[in-house]
């Protein structure tokens, strides 16, 4: 009696020694109350046109002396010709490799001796020419930006060794589950007849010669057509200024960035062996609403509760609850008139069957209402949406994303300004309508990059057990078969690719 | 997703932070006078807060530094204290279990994580300016509360997350094995730097409640703790706040961080045949001064001048001679000692020799005559910039606070360390490279793909 007086005794001193200011402490039970915040406003922008047709947008921020700076031109990989996939990509590489005046290696001390950059990319309906610099070089660095644009690269020499770290880079990428993942994806996602979906392999960079890059920046760098962003300590006089080059920079666009829509690769889940894979690769993919469609918040929502950080289902699921992977995301990526649904995450080699299936049944669920969203989700989602803005903006270079994100889609400039009463207006029924729309699991697509041979495991009574049949436990690439054939996963056909992405062979349930 | 952190590791060359003040900054390309504004005081518990005030966007940036890192784990413990730091998000009393991310995201905060690296252990969140309170209830509870809400469930989850993680950064990429083979090579079992931050999977298999438990009594105190609040927010009312969640917490013993000697190594070189590499690979790695102290800075610089794109070695063997893919150098500075980095990926059919021969000949043309004065220049212009782009963000500002606190107990340390940069000359990177990367005290690595006849050859020429 007396011990268990004096445990209970022990026990109670223990937990006063760990929460000793519990006591009159009461309001740490509960999340305080925020004041409310004024009204967000976005930053203030310039528009205007400069006389060589570049169309420019200024936001002006003068705390710090540093500028960014984008020039975006609607090219882009939709741009390549059947016969040059990756042509854009390694002809805007090519624009960083020196002009007709200054060699690479001159270029590169010209830059860092004013600690700017200049950098170049490619997207799929874009191309761009991204600069950071000090307010005070500002004016020098746009002489180089006049080399680049007016006086581009033409030697071969030089374009020779940019193929050549092409292909040493191609090699590489054939390497690991994440790297031929990232390559495969648009292929199986866009059909490989469409400009997405083409790989650019060994044979095709060889082909591209110093011309087909000459004749690409001449039809594609030009100012009509093109946008300027520009965020930081600068004016509208200095930017028109700075454009007043020495040899005229003009001219139409005259290539065009228009996609068909995509045309996927049939089968249901693609499989890529990698030996000796410690994590398999699995990506999701499928064809969502376009940035303009109506149905955009809530394809939006609805996504963010699937896969949109840490707190959506699958990243729960997959990570907090089974410990499968380190993180899962989904999100739509959104194109010029469609969207692409693209889930994704690296899971341990042997939770490879019970992770598809995870990330297959929390979209089954969502879709065909098993598991609605709820009233908690949807509106912690919309005040994660509505209450982050402001922080969107807080840098130059996601204000310029923020804006290029309008004009990109032809969305109004003023547009953030009724953002959040949008993502407000969401409801739970229009929610699941649109889940109905465009997360049904039937038109997904499905790749995994692992070992073939792999043990798998699956979930039993909520433990991890091998997935055993016949008493031998099922490889990798066999569990892909079964999840179809028990109709876990609607769907025939597993479509073993090499890692270049071509047909090694089909097996049909 | 909370994550562990190798600062500098591969792209940043500098991982210092500095600030300065707004006003003195505008319009001037790189400004002499340094200073980021900032109160530091501490509650009568020993937590350190700093205060960083700018009121141009209505956000807070709340950063939370306990001063304990994988520098600070023991044999058989690797990577335990960045397990610890995803433990830190799992729950606590008052605030629930799994609930910081969501809370978080229900008030439209942003850049919400933890990192560890070897000398330290970071929480943080951005939150609208309004919304500070809950962010101190979420830090505090952490903080104070934790353990009544810890359990074996959550602790095999986290285990297992973090062994994807380690999966996912090094078991399943391409050179992964190699960069756990470098650290073998320059670390000695028993060196907590050896563990890489995080850990072995034979050590984190192992943890288990009572580590965590001992591991928070010791380190998580609110003396161990350092909070700094940067951005939007009115000073006497943020004292008061931050007194009220975390001034009633226990004054306990401030633990003392591990100093551990730096190894003495002589030169070894291994072979290392990795199945995801598809190019080979060459890395040398020495021992070399902690952080901020003498030569850091020095070497830093130099590995600007080696393998940036402007540097000897990439105009050599990237750009002239196009036998290598990609080169990169980097001085990792840590709170016992440093490391400095040099790596060569090959190009397909370069020539070992050749490339082996140009690295020797170029660091020793550095050790006899040092680099030229435009060589400096550029180098430094490149750090100086890099400080300035740093400063837009509040939380590089907090961390940049928190770092020189942490390390020289000094929130303004900045300007001392641009005037450490500025007084660098040719000379003492001379020295710097002439006394620390040395040939008969270097770790090598050469790391070939999995192909027979190369895989035969290896073997064959392995050990030196």
């Amino acid at each position: 009696m007396s011990r268990t007086c004096l445990s209970l005794a022990s026990l109670l001193t223990a937990f006063l020694l760990q929460t000793p200011t519990l006591a009159g402490e009461a309001f740490r039970k509960t999340q305080p109350k925020p004041k409310a915040l004024d009204q967000f406003n976005q930053a203030a922008l310039q528009q205007f046109t400069l006389k060589n047709g570049l169309e420019v947008f200024l936001v002006e921020r003068h705390q710090l002396p540093i500028v960014t700076m984008n020039i975006f031109f609607p090219t882009g990989q939709a741009s390549d010709t059947p016969d040059h996939p990756g042509k854009s990509s390694v002809c805007m590489e090519m624009l960083t490799r020196g002009t007709q005046s200054y060699s690479r290696l001159e270029w590169n001390e010209a830059l860092a001796d004013l600690a700017s950059s200049i950098t170049t990319s490619t997207s799929e309906q874009h191309q761009a020419i991204s600069i950071k610099t000090l307010s005070g070089k500002f004016p020098e660095t746009m002489k180089l930006l006049e080399q680049m644009l007016t006086k581009p690269g033409t030697n071969s020499q030089e374009f020779d060794r940019l193929i050549q770290s092409r292909l040493a880079s191609l090699k590489q990428a054939k390497g690991s589950a994440k790297s031929i993942a990232y390559r495969l994806g648009p292929k199986i996602t866009f059909g490989d007849q469409h400009p997405l979906g083409r790989i650019a392999t060994e044979d095709h960079l060889k082909r591209l010669k110093v011309g087909h890059c000459r004749d690409f920046v001449q039809k594609s760098m030009k100012p009509k057509g093109a946008q300027l962003f520009v965020v930081g300590d600068l004016t509208k006089q200095q930017i028109e200024d700075s454009f007043k080059f020495s040899t005229p920079w003009q001219g139409n666009i005259k290539l065009s960035n228009k996609i068909p829509k995509p045309s996927p690769l049939s089968g249901k889940i693609f499989f890529v062996d990698v030996p000796g894979a410690a994590q398999s690769f699995i990506n999701f993919f499928s064809t969502g609403p376009s940035r303009q469609d109506a149905e955009y918040f809530n394809t939006l929502m609805v996504s963010k509760i699937y896969g949109g950080g840490f707190t959506s289902r699958i990243n729960m699921n997959l990570r907090e609850d089974k410990g499968y992977s380190y993180g899962a995301y989904g999100s739509f990526k959104y194109l010029s008139d469609f969207s692409v649904l693209k889930v994704g995450t690296q899971v341990r080699a042997n939770s490879t069957y019970q992770s598809v299936m995870e990330l297959y049944n929390e979209l089954q669920m969502l879709y065909g209402g098993e598991k609605p969203a709820t009233q908690e989700e949807l509106i912690q989602e919309q005040n994660g949406a509505t209450l982050g803005l402001p922080a969107k903006f807080a840098t130059s270079n996601s204000t310029l994303n923020m804006y290029w994100g309008l004009i990109k889609h032809g969305l109004p400039l003023d547009y953030y300004n009724e953002y959040q009463q949008k993502i407000r207006a969401v409801e739970l029924n229009s929610l699941a309508k649109s889940a109905e729309a465009f997360l049904n699991p039937k038109s997904v697509k499905i790749l995994v990059v692992g070992d073939s041979k792999a043990p798998v495991i699956h979930r039993v009574n909520d433990k991890d057990v091998p997935f055993t049949k016949n008493g031998a436990t099922l490889t990798l690439e066999r569990s892909l078969m079964d999840l179809m054939k028990s109709g876990k996963i609607q769907g025939k056909e597993l479509v073993i690719l090499d890692a270049d992405g071509n047909l090694k062979r089909r097996q049909t349930i | 997703m909370t994550k562990y952190q190798r600062e500098g590791f591969r792209a940043l060359l500098f991982s210092v932070f500095v600030c300065l003040s707004m006003g003195s900054l505008t319009h001037l390309a790189l400004a002499k006078k340094l200073a980021i504004p900032f109160e530091k005081y501490r509650l009568d518990n020993g937590m350190e807060v700093i205060l960083h005030q700018d009121r141009s966007v209505p956000l807070v940036a709340v950063n939370v530094w306990y001063h304990v890192g994988a520098g600070d784990e023991t044999l058989g413990k690797s990577g335990f204290a960045h397990l610890f730091e995803h433990m830190l998000f799992q729950g606590s009393e008052n605030v629930g279990e799994d609930r910081h991310f969501a809370i978080l995201k229900g008030i439209g905060a942003s850049r919400v994580n933890g990192t560890t690296n070897f000398n330290r252990t970071n929480y943080f969140e951005q939150v609208p300016a309004n919304q500070l309170e809950t962010a101190l209830w979420l830090e505090s509870d952490r903080m104070g509360f934790f353990l009544p809400l810890l359990t074996q469930k959550s602790l095999d989850n986290q285990i297992e997350v973090v062994r994807n993680e380690r999966r996912q950064r090094l078991d399943n990429v391409p050179y992964g094995k190699s960069e756990q083979k470098m650290f073998e090579a320059l670390y000695p079992e028993a060196h907590p730097y050896r563990g890489m931050i995080i850990g072995y999977h034979k050590d984190l298999v192992n943890s288990n409640l009572s580590d965590i438990t001992e591991f928070y009594k010791k380190w998580y105190t609110p003396s161990n703790a350092t909070l700094t609040l940067a951005g939007d927010f009115d000073i006497p009312t943020a004292k008061k706040l931050v007194n009220k969640w975390f001034g009633s917490l226990p004054k306990l013993p401030k633990p003392a961080q591990r100093t551990v000697e730096t190894p003495k190594i002589s030169r070894s070189r291994q072979v290392v045949l990795d199945q995801f590499a598809k190019l080979r690979r060459l890395s040398y790695a020495w021992h070399t001064p902690a952080r901020f102290s003498d030569n850091d800075a020095e070497l830093k610089v130099l590995a600007d001048i080696l393998a940036s794109s402007t540097g000897r070695l990439f105009k050599k063997l990237v750009h002239s001679n196009q036998l290598a893919q990609k080169v990169s150098a980097y001085q990792w500075s840590n709170q016992s000692s440093g490391s400095f980095f040099l790596e060569v990926l090959l190009k397909p059919n370069a020539d070992l020799k050749v490339v082996e021969a140009t690295i020797e000949q170029e660091l020793s043309s550095i050790m006899i005559s040092g680099v030229t004065a435009q060589e400096l220049k550029r180098a430094v212009t490149q750090f100086e910039s890099r400080k300035v782009w740093k400063l837009e963000h509040l939380m590089s500002r907090a961390d940049a606070l928190q770092s020189y606190n942490h390390f020289q107990n000094d929130p303004g340390w900045l300007q001392k360390e641009m005037d450490q940069y500025r007084a660098i000359t040719p000379a003492k990177i001379k020295g710097a490279a002439s006394k620390y990367l040395t040939r008969a005290h270097r770790a090598e690595i050469l790391t070939l793909p999995i192909q027979k006849k190369v895989a035969k050859k290896a073997a064959k020429g392995g050990q030196l």
